[in-house]
């Protein structure tokens, strides 16, 4: 399945040097119902690109897309300089991701989810490695220590976002990173989203329904509304994202 | 076709994570209990024992045939259906690894808790007859524990099949335990004997060849055959159909 080879996977030479992730003219249809419809869309090496939404527009289905667990119906994505479906293993080792329900073992204590699911990428963090990042995000070490069914939504949410980090990919593909978290939780995270950006030049797409928290770190945004790509710009001083996006959902 | 690095990486991520949960040593338990009473009633009355070597497989192989199976389709549904029910396959899938590989990576944790929950206390049994009586029946045990775990495995597979077909989790056990019902039924009911040699049910004992005054290879190579074919062509079916599916 992954060891196709050829012109598939190898189409760099379609791929601006600095694109990492790329939709190309995807839809998706469920059951009949068309849920994604034309959407094209480029994240750079470096950058933080937010895509903003309601609920149901398909931002999820996006993020699902670029993660591999669903196939486009039409159009094809990039991830590096893979041309996919189908998400092949060796594009999938740039890309880390946190869905916005992400499941794990509940009669496992957080850090046995956390290097399962690492061992699952050859990866063995060590517990200092894994205590560290979870302060970043304000984490309680001790909870690492009890079983996830113990959890709350917002550690739950904490502890999605903290798996993708190990090991740390060129790319994270977060969905509505904070929902679920109390004031201080999502101040972290947008810490965490930003150092990891300047520190270790780590690309963000993130999706959320909040424009006020995207506009607050993401440098680039496109809008989806049913199922198609609105608006896609930089966000420059002054320019306010609530408004284009109400803008755009008021047009009839 | 995957990566066999890959699949082996999900077998052993499995068989750590499997650890920490009481149900993986529940079926060890069980399968430990049941050597326990066979050396209990060898230590009681060895000669009789000896002399009944038949005693053996009765008292250990085939109460594993007929509990054996429950494992097995339990084994395949929490690998799949409820791994999909509960989101986890999603977040295993966030890796690098493909379908396929997840696929198969769990297979081979199904097959080698299979092999442990029989193997372990034949072994136990095989050392005792070998301490107590000079050997002799350690072959024949291990052979006969070999087509038990391949009747297990059988049932494992369709449950694979099943479980992967159907996205709701009572899929895999209702149709593998409905293959082996109907297996049985046609079976039971007699007529048909052409069939009869192809049904699941009909090679529960099959362990008994090995017990035989003289092994019985021929049948030990009719129900390797059949019994292959059901757990080799379900595992196979299976993968083709979950590397197919979407998780939405």
């Amino acid at each position: 399945m992954d060891g196709r080879k050829g012109r598939r996977f190898l189409v760099k030479k379609f791929m601006k040097s600095d694109v990492l992730l790329a939709l190309k003219d995807v839809g998706k249809k469920v059951k009949g119902k068309a849920i994604l419809e034309g959407v094209s869309l480029e994240v750079r090496e470096g950058e933080i690109f937010g895509l903003l939404g309601g609920n149901g527009v398909g931002k999820s289905t996006v993020i699902r897309l670029l993660l591999g667990l669903i196939a486009p119906s039409t159009g094809y994505f990039y991830v590096g300089g893979y041309r996919c479906p189908p998400l092949p293993p060796r594009a999938k080792t740039m890309i880390g991701g946190c869905l916005d329900n992400t499941s794990f073992y509940g009669n496992l204590t957080g850090i046995e989810n956390i290097t399962f699911f690492a061992s699952l990428s050859s990866y063995y963090p060590e517990v200092a490695e894994i205590e560290f990042f979870a302060s970043l995000l304000d984490f309680e070490p001790s909870l690492l220590y009890k079983k996830v069914s113990s959890y709350s939504q917002g550690e739950k949410k904490k502890l999605s976002l903290l798996h993708s980090l190990f090991p740390l990919p060129r790319i994270l593909v977060w969905d509505e990173p904070w929902v679920g978290l109390d004031p201080r939780g999502v101040k972290k995270v947008q810490e965490l989203i930003v150092n990891l950006n300047t520190e270790q030049g780590v690309t963000f797409l993130l999706s959320s329904p909040l424009a006020l928290e995207l506009e607050k770190v993401a440098q680039r945004v496109a809008i989806l509304h049913q199922g198609k790509i609105k608006w896609n710009d930089y966000l420059t001083p002054g320019l306010s994202l609530g408004e284009i996006y109400w803008e755009i959902i008021e047009e009839k | 076709m995957g990566d066999n690095r890959g699949k082996m990486k999900v077998t052993r991520a499995e068989i750590k994570k499997a650890t920490h949960n009481p149900r993986f040593y529940g079926g060890i338990l069980i399968s430990w209990a049941l050597a326990g009473l066979v050396v209990a009633q060898a230590w009681r009355d060895p000669l009789s024992f000896y002399l009944g070597k038949i005693t053996l497989s009765l008292s250990l192989l085939y109460p594993m045939a007929l509990f054996g199976p429950v494992g097995g389709i339990w084994g395949g549904t929490e690998n799949i259906a409820e791994e999909r029910m509960e989101g986890t396959l999603s977040t295993a899938l966030l890796r690098p690894l493909s379908r396929w590989e997840w696929y198969w990576g769990k297979v081979g944790f199904s097959l080698f808790y299979n092999l442990l929950m029989v193997f372990t206390p034949l072994l136990g049994m095989a050392l005792l007859d070998k301490i107590m009586w000079g050997g002799g029946v350690s072959l024949r045990l291990l052979g006969g524990g070999a087509m038990v775990v391949l009747y297990i495995s059988s049932f494992s597979a369709l449950s694979y099949l099943f479980s992967s077909l159907f996205y709701r989790p009572w899929g895999g056990p209702l149709w593998a335990l409905g293959v082996g019902a109907f297996s049985w039924i046609v079976e039971r009911l007699g007529g048909g004997e052409s069939i009869q040699l192809y049904l699941l049910t009909h090679h529960f004992s099959s362990f008994n060849a090995f017990f035989l005054p003289q092994i019985d290879w021929w049948g030990v190579a009719t129900s390797l055959l059949v019994l292959g074919s059901y757990t080799g062509g379900a595992f196979f079916l299976g993968a083709l159909i979950f590397a197919r599916q979407e998780e939405r």
